[in-house]
């Protein structure tokens, strides 16, 4: 039947053309489209996962308001007048117990590395100008090994912080929006104490505007130091074997201790919602394409068979069972979809190659100037399965009824 | 060897208009039979009764022993396929394939293209067409497309060839053609011709002729 299938479609030329093109563009669109959205997507998850942590423990900041105070004084549920409704920070900007945590981590074989870190907000000083900060204090040879940032280093190297010493590393933005180069010293302050000198030994470009321009990274004992907060650490970031383990780990530390666990999809929930969202789009334009496809599959194949009733008839006279005759236009559908699917992918394919190389501007503060685009595997086998199967279940209405089709009431028809 | 019509009817519709009335008779293999009557006295169906294409409303028809009634699908589609030809008044050629493969058609039901072909060109060179195996039947004349349907009819090398007013659609030098072909096959491979015509001529090469009037036999 393969054979008397594929002659049908080779007749049928035009038709055959424009549905295969439906089918082809269909898929290539889904290609592009998902090339685009998700090569955006891997980069920022890229900087969040590898540029930060897999999962990072925070001291807790916790807000008081009626409520809590409520739960926790009157757990009864009784009805609490306050003259005046508590307000405020309970506070607890260090982490309690820090060796415990480090302990804890180091035995887990799901943690490749902890990096403790004291985070505080500092003020830059150079000649006249003055920037606000995120000093990340840590011990660069751990640091190193929970983020991608030696990959990200312009200039020097990450190492280059050292012990103690002060000496720090800055994104390239904060470096030309204050002015200073390489080898020289700024101030910082936290503003507890007098500014003191750090000197500028590396440079890195993370391509996430917001970062570069903010981030400075010190070694873990001098910005205790300036602090005035020896040995304390407010955060820990963990790097963990493998990435899809970051929100099972998170929510089981958080039952370890007073402190916040989160992974890095959990921290930046805001920005998964919207990739959720445009993931929506995406599969709903998919569908919509699919659909449109479909049809132009599912009215040809009907227009088909009643056009070839005849030669249907004659088939069953022949031996031929329904099945056969399903499979006659069945199979149709199914080269259908696969030369199309194939087609779209490889259209899909250069549309991405040629796409990566469109220069865009970095005004969006993100990236490498070029466009990202995702050449992910999956994507392909997604258009490719998503044509095949659809234009597989399309053929199969048309392909069952030209089964039923009984031969004797079509030759009378004909014939008498 | 043969078909056997027990008390055959048939009736169309719920308000049942009879059309066969109770036909009993026996079509020996090797025979070649002709049925005639006026329009509309039943030829036809009574043909695709015999021949497995329709069902009778009562009675029984039987094939080589086997009552059609008590056949699955697969037995019944494997009798038309190797068992049974048909030609019908229009050629019915498949138009998207040449003439060599029309006649080829069925014998991919069986797989058996490869040790069929040779006998595919050899029906065609006794119908005259050698030089026309490849072409499609839009580039055949009626009659030629009409000698290609019954090469098809007996690629299989059956038993039994039904055909409805197999003439009803050529001149009469065609429809001669035809009908000496038919002969031919009956006279050379002892093949059962049923063949329903309008023609007196050609009623009269048969063996044995059916008459009906009224959805009777006489
Ligand atoms: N599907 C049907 N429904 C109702 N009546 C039918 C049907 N098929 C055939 N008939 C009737 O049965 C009768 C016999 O039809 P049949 O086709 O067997 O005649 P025929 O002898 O072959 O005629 P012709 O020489 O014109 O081909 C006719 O009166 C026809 O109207
Ligand atoms: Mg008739």
């Amino acid at each position: 039947m393969f054979f008397l299938a594929l002659r049908h479609l080779i007749s049928r030329k035009r038709q055959t053309t424009l549905t295969l093109l439906g089918i082809t563009l269909g898929a290539a669109a889904y290609i592009a489209i998902s090339a685009m959205m998700l090569g955006f997507q891997e980069f920022i998850i890229d900087q969040l996962v590898n540029n930060d942590s897999h999962v990072r423990i925070n001291a807790r900041e916790e807000m008081l308001n009626e409520q809590v105070l409520n739960d926790s004084f009157f757990p009864d549920g009784e009805l609490v007048n306050w003259v005046k409704p508590p307000m405020g920070r309970k506070d607890n900007a260090y982490i309690l117990a820090p060796r415990a945590w480090l302990d804890r981590l180091e035995a887990d074989e799901k943690v490749q590395a902890a990096s403790p870190q004291l985070v505080a907000q500092a003020i830059a000083n150079y000649a006249k100008l003055t920037v606000g900060v995120r000093l990340i204090g840590s011990i660069p040879d751990i640091q190193r090994r929970v983020s991608n940032i030696e990959k990200y280093m312009l200039k020097g190297k990450f190492s280059d912080i050292g012990a103690s010493g002060n000496r720090i590393v800055v994104g390239k933005e904060f470096l030309d929006k204050i002015g200073a180069s390489i080898g020289e010293s700024i101030l910082l302050t936290v503003g507890k104490s007098a500014p003191q000198p750090f000197k500028i030994v590396g440079v890195f470009r993370l391509g996430v505007k917001s970062l570069d321009e903010t981030t400075v990274f010190g070694a873990l004992s001098d910005v205790q130091k300036l602090n005035q907060t020896p040995s304390r650490i407010s955060d820990i970031a963990i790097r963990l074997v493998d990435v899809e383990q970051a929100s099972e780990l998170a929510s089981n530390l958080n039952l370890m201790g007073q402190e916040k666990v989160q992974s890095w999809n959990q921290a930046n929930e805001g920005i998964m919602s919207v990739f959720k969202t445009q993931d929506i789009v995406r599969n709903s334009m998919t569908f919509a394409i699919l659909i449109v496809a479909g049809f132009g599959i599912y009215n040809i194949l009907s227009l088909a068979v009643s056009h070839k009733r005849r030669e249907i008839a004659i088939l069953r006279s022949m031996g031929f069972e329904p099945r056969d005759i399903s499979e006659l236009f069945l199979t149709q559908g199914v080269i259908l979809g696969v030369i199309g699917g194939l087609l779209g992918v490889v259209i899909g394919l250069g549309a991405s190659y040629g796409m990566s190389l469109v220069r865009v501007s970095e005004a969006r503060g993100l990236g490498t100037g070029q466009m990202m685009v995702s050449f992910d595997g999956l994507i392909y086998v997604k258009a490719f399965l998503l044509a095949c199967i659809a234009s597989s279940v399309a053929s199969f209405f048309p392909a069952r009824a030209a089964g039923r089709l009984e031969p004797i009431d079509i030759i009378r028809g004909e014939n008498s | 060897m043969a078909i056997q019509m027990h008390d055959i009817e048939k009736s169309f519709g719920t308000r049942a208009t009879k059309v066969l009335h109770g036909i009993t008779g026996e079509i020996q293999s090797g025979e070649m039979v002709s049925i005639t009557g006026r329009s509309g006295s039943g030829k036809s169906t009574l043909l695709y009764i015999i021949s497995t294409l329709d069902r009778p409303s009562a009675g029984d028809v039987t094939i080589d022993g086997v009552r059609f009634s008590a056949m699955n699908s697969k037995q019944l589609h494997g009798f038309r396929n190797t068992k049974m030809g048909f030609v019908f008044q229009f050629h019915h050629l498949l138009p998207e394939l040449t003439a060599l493969e029309n006649v080829l058609m069925p014998t991919l039901k069986t797989r058996s293209s490869k040790t069929r072909r040779a006998f595919a060109l050899e029906l065609l060179r006794e119908f005259d067409l050698s030089d026309k195996a490849d072409r499609l039947p839009a580039q055949l004349s009626g009659g030629e497309q009409q000698r290609v349907a019954i090469a098809r009819a007996l690629v299989m090398q059956p038993r039994y060839v039904f055909a409805d007013e197999p003439t009803g659609n050529l001149d009469s030098a065609n429809g001669q053609l035809v009908m000496n072909l038919f002969r031919r096959i009956n006279h050379e491979r002892q093949t059962t011709i049923i063949y329903v015509t309008h023609d007196q001529d050609f009623a009269a090469m048969a063996s044995r002729k059916i008459q009906l009037v009224d959805g009777k036999l006489i």
